[in-house]
């Protein structure tokens, strides 16, 4: 296959992944404006590094991985990102049940998992919503299979703890 | 054990909920074309580095001539000369001046009889390629697609500018910038004209002179657009609080009111916090979507009365029946919950009227809503 056969091909599966890109970005940043400048950053550096994507591993593996380190680079460098309810849930308010009727429970768990620390975020979106395996997530995030449970379990037990009203509801 | 266990299947469900904004079609299209447009650049480059490349080879075998043969370096020297110079003429009053004609250095390919050597050769084929270029520029100069883009759209509207602004953004990758630097160098209706197809397709690299332009009395609306478009809640927020203008910091208000996203909401119930800006940004509600309006209904459940305070009176400022209905509703079943009887208390629709004459006959909801009329009264929020 010739370089510019390789560049159509690299092109045409970008742009297919792209949306699940974008998704991805938004559940890690629990917003739209950030998680188009996150998946714009990681553009440039996809282009700058496409002749390093052998074909062997799968794509969706790779892009996911800069689209997290470009993540991981802006919570670095620029300011933290907020997600929908900045208070823990207030049990003085409306009940669990209203909330789920006015169809805001799912924009609450979710913003409680764009809440959760960084890295506990990455494994529980990874593992949660993109349906990866542990071993899939560790290559994605370069860290151990170990280290996923782990962190995997810590984000749950933290969503329990975050959700218990919720969960005492149901 | 089995709690856990139990638990951790609710968790499921409720992780299946989850629910983030959705990504709509227009930021994928938008990004869609940015990766086209680094591709496209890529491309360029690559093309450049070729060609220099190739040119490499050329410039060794000049200079390892000339190194080979050091007697026509010499000759060099002689052959590249001025062959014509300016006439010498006495200068006199009494004399009449013949027409003074500069005549530029002239390279001839032979000299003195002999063929030109290969450095010689060179030079004269960089100063054809020089005058080429000069010449191809100046061509593209009066031919340059932006200026007839602006001069289109200050004609009239045969054409749609969206229109025109696609066929730019497809041909040249970095329009962007050559309409930001239009906008610079343009005046009058060429500059608005340069603004409204810079207002659609601006970054973040333009921010700095569409707010320049904003600010501008005479064609402020297509950049106002783009500001609110491009800059982070936070940036709209602070724009509205230290704008002079009264009316670009209503724009601004009302962008920000108008945004759905979390941070959004939070700096725009900070403005409605604000007692300096709180006037301003409760007339600033208008034409907000009903994700805004459900974020204002969630935030009436903040822990900070101030917030709740600020929640209830952006959704009465909406005068929308729906709206007070809901309000009514959480009346009711709150028994008179303060912030809620504040928003249908400001509001002015038919269903929030009938509420508060209602509410006036109701001896559980009576005190709080006097209470709260005399509070509204007394900071002048209400006549």
């Amino acid at each position: 296959m010739g370089v510019w056969d390789q560049r159509s091909t690299f092109d045409r599966q970008l742009k297919e992944h792209l949306p699940r890109a974008l998704r991805l970005a938004v559940r890690l940043t629990g917003d739209l404006d950030t998680a188009e400048e996150v998946v714009q950053e990681a553009m440039v550096r996809a282009s700058r590094s496409w002749k390093t994507y052998r074909g062997e591993a799968p794509f969706r593996g790779w892009l996911y991985r800069i689209v997290v380190n470009t993540f991981r680079d802006q919570l670095a460098h620029g300011p933290s990102t907020r997600a929908l309810v900045d208070e823990p849930l207030d049990s003085k308010g409306r009940q669990p049940s209203e909330f789920a009727m006015a169809r805001e429970l799912g924009e609450l768990v979710a913003a409680e998992i764009s809440e959760l620390p960084p890295r506990q975020r990455e494994v529980m979106v990874l593992s949660a919503f993109e349906a990866m395996e542990a071993g899939e997530i560790a290559l994605v995030l370069r860290i151990s299979e170990e280290s996923v449970y782990s962190n995997l379990h810590l984000a749950r037990t933290k969503l329990r703890r975050r959700l218990a009203h919720y969960l005492a509801e149901k | 054990m089995q709690d856990n266990q139990q638990n951790d299947s609710i968790l499921d469900e409720l992780l299946d909920v989850a629910q983030w904004p959705e990504v709509g079609q227009d930021r994928l299209g938008r990004l869609e074309r940015r990766w086209d447009q680094l591709r496209r650049r890529q491309r360029v480059v690559a093309g450049s580095a070729i060609a220099a490349l190739l040119l490499l080879p050329l410039a060794a075998a000049i200079g390892f001539s000339t190194l080979r043969n050091p007697t026509r370096r010499v000759d060099r020297r002689e052959s590249v000369q001025v062959v014509s110079k300016r006439p010498v003429v006495p200068r006199s009053p009494h004399v009449s001046s013949p027409e003074q004609t500069v005549q530029r250095p002239r390279l001839t390919e032979a000299h003195r009889g002999r063929e030109a050597n290969t450095y010689e050769r060179a030079v004269l084929l960089l100063h054809r390629a020089r005058i080429a270029r000069a010449r191809e520029a100046a061509k593209v100069e009066t031919e340059d697609p932006f200026a007839a883009a602006v001069a289109a759209v200050v004609a009239g509207p045969e054409e749609d500018i969206a229109t025109v602004v696609d066929r730019l953004v497809e041909t040249y990758p970095n329009c962007e910038d050559r309409l930001s630097a239009l906008v610079w160098t343009t005046q009058g209706s060429k500059r608005e004209a340069a603004i409204r197809l810079l207002a659609p397709l601006a970054t973040r690299r333009s921010l700095g002179v569409l707010l320049e332009c904003s600010r501008q009395p005479e064609h402020p609306l297509p950049a106002i657009g783009a500001v609110a478009r491009l800059s982070t809640a936070t940036e709209l927020a602070a724009l509205a609080r230290t704008e002079s203008d009264p009316n670009l910091a209503r724009r601004w208000m009302a962008a920000l009111a108008r945004r759905e996203s979390p941070d959004a909401i939070r700096q725009f119930l900070a403005l409605v916090e604000d007692p300096v800006q709180s006037t301003m940004a409760i007339s600033a509600c208008s034409d907000v979507s009903w994700p805004v309006v459900e974020a204002w209904f969630a935030a009436l459940d903040s822990r900070r009365v101030i917030t709740r305070l600020a929640a209830a009176r952006a959704l009465g400022s909406l005068n929308d029946p729906r709206v007070s209905a809901q309000l009514a509703r959480l009346a009711m079943e709150y028994a008179g919950r303060p912030e809620v009887l504040a928003g249908l208390l400001t509001s002015t629709d038919e269903v929030a009227e009938e509420f508060c004459r209602f509410a006036r006959d109701d001896a559980r909801l009576w005190p709080t809503l006097r209470a709260i009329d005399l509070r509204l009264r007394h900071d002048g929020e209400l006549n």
